[in-house]
């Protein structure tokens, strides 16, 4: 190809991709192409430039909006304006460069699930790994909560920004407790004993600023340094456990276990130095002083309850343990907190005709204290009920759901043998709203909220029980969040919440209220249900196991 | 005919059948792949996205028959092909448009140089990011909907040509500084 010969190809391809090609010219470069192998080389790589450089409006405006939702956060969470000036965000407009990914939404929009989601999470279906992409994570991670408020006693908050409830979800913001110990559990790993008073402002997942009172950090040996910072001082934990203490401008730190590195910062003189178990330091902006370590000053860890017993605010919304000496499930009213009995599929259907089976499910032999029998679930024959308490997603509260399911499909692989567990709303099925858990046809955990769906390990054995627990956060200003944990036989099922999910879905603006259980197997999917919990605590609905 | 109640049911099993979160991967991973096919074979934007929709739609409700040892993109381009060349048929070529045979030469090719064109896309990130503010200006605005390079012209105070050609050679320099970059990226990468 000679020079002025790709000098009127380019001008060519431009013309072609501007739309201004003349019938001549369309003829000039059809020839080209079909007799020039270089040509059609030179073609596809144009295109490919005119194609990227469409995307990139398409990713300046998906950063804007995250920036967008970011700032929209940090205006509410900051209290800057009231709920009644706050909107939800919105996606940007949609330009020509968002085109594809506008198509692309339409069709996923026609299934039930939008491609927005998966362009900042996708799934591979080959090792059920969820993973961010990249370049998404930066901008992401200023939508995702950083911490949850794992366990509390006596606390007494002010300010802006005021917990209420254990399991609480929280995004970076200020925090002041004025009394009472407060344990917050990091995305990052770390955990943090707050003892009141003390205020302590949450950054990030990896950081935080005590600027005033006393705290234990328990860090541990794989994740990144915690950053705490105080006004003098940055501490780094390696692998920790230490007190450190605010007063004023004097810093306190005192280790426990594993080492700090303790880092200068403002206008502190105090030398960069590495502590190391057993030793406490004193720190002013001058000046930096040994001190004996005292772990009487610290409060490690908030009391736990020492068995499962509820308090009395911590009774069950709803209960089902499937106590039916019936062929079917029928119009099975039994339990309690529900509203009419089992249907097929909406409260108006006939009654259930899913299948009851004499024997209860256990997570384990002789653990439980399973009643009645279970129901088999297959295709056709789903069950669905009304529950009395709404799990609402327009006001502050915290739910648990647990249940236990058996998979019991035996199809040739590749064949579909899905069940999912899942709450929905009245208005289904004008409404696709629902959030719930499934095992997939591959016996993996499918967990599912409105368009986000995430599929994760473990891989689930056939025939064998698995208990399951869905938390629902929901927050009338902050995004709602689910997130769900699966417990086989030979794990152990702690008195207290724990800092690891099995999946936790990214958060979701709605206000939606579900009041609709339903089970719903697929095509050759025959799986046993039971001992279905929905409570306000993480003790109420695994107070058995 | 369906039993009362089947009806959500049914829907509920087209949303949640398994193999449909297979899909959103595959498709999520390779759409703009399957675009940028089509927009070679049919290089006019608004047909283009007619038929990327149409194929979508199609790759989604024949899934169940994709063979998972298979590259998808290459499954879907195949059907991509025939969706384009359906469209030509029942479009009436009003429009100027490749002929059967080259179209059949150029969807071939795309299909078998994919993994040039991704090396060649990721090369060109670089290149973009070098873009001046003029350059970088002129392109945001050009491929803004709603924005035609008539109305951008009047606002800049230069013709339509004008605009024309400094598209045409922001794209080939980009194209060329592709070349560079995947000839010696240590040079353009230390640039």
């Amino acid at each position: 190809m000679g020079k002025t010969n790709q000098n009127e190809l380019f001008d060519l391809f431009g013309a072609l991709c501007d739309g201004t090609l003349s019938p001549q010219q369309q003829a000039s470069l059809e020839e080209s192409l079909r007799s020039d192998a270089t040509a059609r080389q030179r073609y596809y790589d144009y295109v490919d430039v005119h194609l990227e450089l469409s995307n990139l409006r398409k990713r300046e405006e998906e950063f804007q909006s995250l920036e967008h939702l970011r700032d929209e956060l940090n205006r509410m969470t900051q209290g800057a304006v009231s709920p009644a000036e706050t909107k939800k965000p919105e996606r940007g407009a949609v330009g020509w460069g968002r085109t594809l990914l506008s198509y692309a939404a339409v069709i996923a929009a026609s299934i039930g699930i939008v491609l927005a989601v998966q362009w900042l999470t996708r799934i591979d279906p080959t090792t059920g790994d969820s993973r961010q992409l990249a370049g998404s994570s930066a901008a992401g991670e200023q939508v995702e909560y950083v911490a949850t408020l794992l366990s509390s006693a006596n606390c007494q908050w002010s300010g802006e920004v005021r917990p209420q409830f254990d399991g609480q979800r929280l995004l970076s913001r200020d925090l002041q407790l004025d009394e009472g110990l407060a344990e917050f559990g990091f995305e990052s790993g770390v955990r943090i004993i707050l003892q009141g008073p003390a205020r302590l402002s949450i950054d990030s997942s990896g950081s935080a600023h005590l600027e005033n009172g006393r705290l234990v950090l328990h860090g541990h040996d794989a994740s990144m340094p915690f950053a705490l910072h105080t006004p003098t001082s940055t501490l780094l934990d390696i692998g920790t456990e230490y007190g450190a203490s605010v007063d004023d401008e004097v810093t306190e730190v005192h280790v426990f276990e594993g080492e700090v590195q303790v880092e200068p910062r403002g206008q502190s003189n105090i030398a960069r130095q590495h502590l190391t178990v057993g030793d406490a330091v004193r720190l002013t902006p001058t000046a930096t002083q040994t001190v004996a370590v005292d772990e009487t000053r610290f409060i490690r860890e908030v009391p736990k309850p020492r068995s499962m017993q509820l308090a009395s605010d911590e009774k069950l919304y709803a209960y089902e343990g499937f106590d039916y000496e019936t062929a079917t499930l029928g119009a099975g009213n039994g339990g309690f907190g529900f509203v009419g009995p089992w249907r097929n599929g909406i409260p108006s259907d006939p009654p259930s005709l899913a299948e009851m089976v004499e024997s209860s499910l256990s997570l384990r032999d002789a653990s439980g204290a399973a009643t009645g029998g279970a129901i088999r679930v297959t295709y056709g024959k789903p069950c669905v009920r009304t529950i009395e308490r709404q799990i609402r997603l327009d006001t502050d509260a915290v739910y648990y759901v647990s249940y236990l399911m058996q998979d019991l499909s035996d199809a040739p692989p590749g064949k579909s043998q899905y069940a999912s567990f899942s709450f929905r709303t009245a208005a289904f099925p004008d409404s696709s709203n629902r959030f719930g858990a499934a095992i997939t046809s591959e016996n993996f955990l499918l967990s599912f909220h409105n368009q986000h769906q995430l599929i994760v390990p473990p891989e689930m054995a056939t025939g064998q029980t698995y208990l399951f627990v869905i938390k629902i956060v929901a927050s009338r200003k902050d995004p709602d969040q689910v997130m769900v944990r699966v417990f086989g036989p030979n794990e152990t099922v702690r008195h207290s919440e724990p800092m690891a999910w099995n999946c936790i879905l990214p958060p979701v603006f709605e206000d939606s209220v579900y009041d609709q259980l339903a089970i719903y197997a697929a095509d050759k999917g025959h799986f046993l249900v039971d001992e279905i919990r929905v409570g306000p605590t993480w003790r109420s609905v695994m107070n058995t196991y | 005919m369906n039993e009362p109640g089947q009806e959500p049911e049914s829907r509920l099993h087209e949303i949640e059948h398994t193999g449909k979160p297979q899909f959103v991967y595959y498709f999520s991973r390779d759409h703009q792949r399957i675009f940028a096919y089509i927009f070679t074979l049919l290089p006019n934007r608004t047909d283009a996205e007619d038929v990327f929709q149409k194929t979508s739609l199609t790759l989604w409700q024949k899934f169940d028959e994709f063979e998972h040892e298979r590259d998808f993109c290459s499954w879907a381009c195949g059907i991509a092909f025939f969706t384009v060349r359906n469209f030509l048929r029942v479009s009436g070529r009003h429009r100027l448009y490749f002929d059967d045979d080259l179209i059949s030469t150029m969807a071939d090719e795309r299909v078998s140089q994919q993994k040039r064109s991704d090396a060649r896309i990721e090369a060109l990130d670089h290149c973009i990011a070098k873009l001046n503010n003029a350059d970088r200006d002129l392109v945001f605005r050009a491929y803004e909907d709603g924005s035609s390079i008539k109305d951008i012209a009047s606002q800049m105070g230069r013709s339509v040509q004008t605009l024309y050609n400094r598209l045409n050679r922001i794209r080939r320099g980009l194209v060329e500084c592709v070349d560079t970059n995947l000839v010696s990226p240590g040079v353009e990468g230390d640039g």
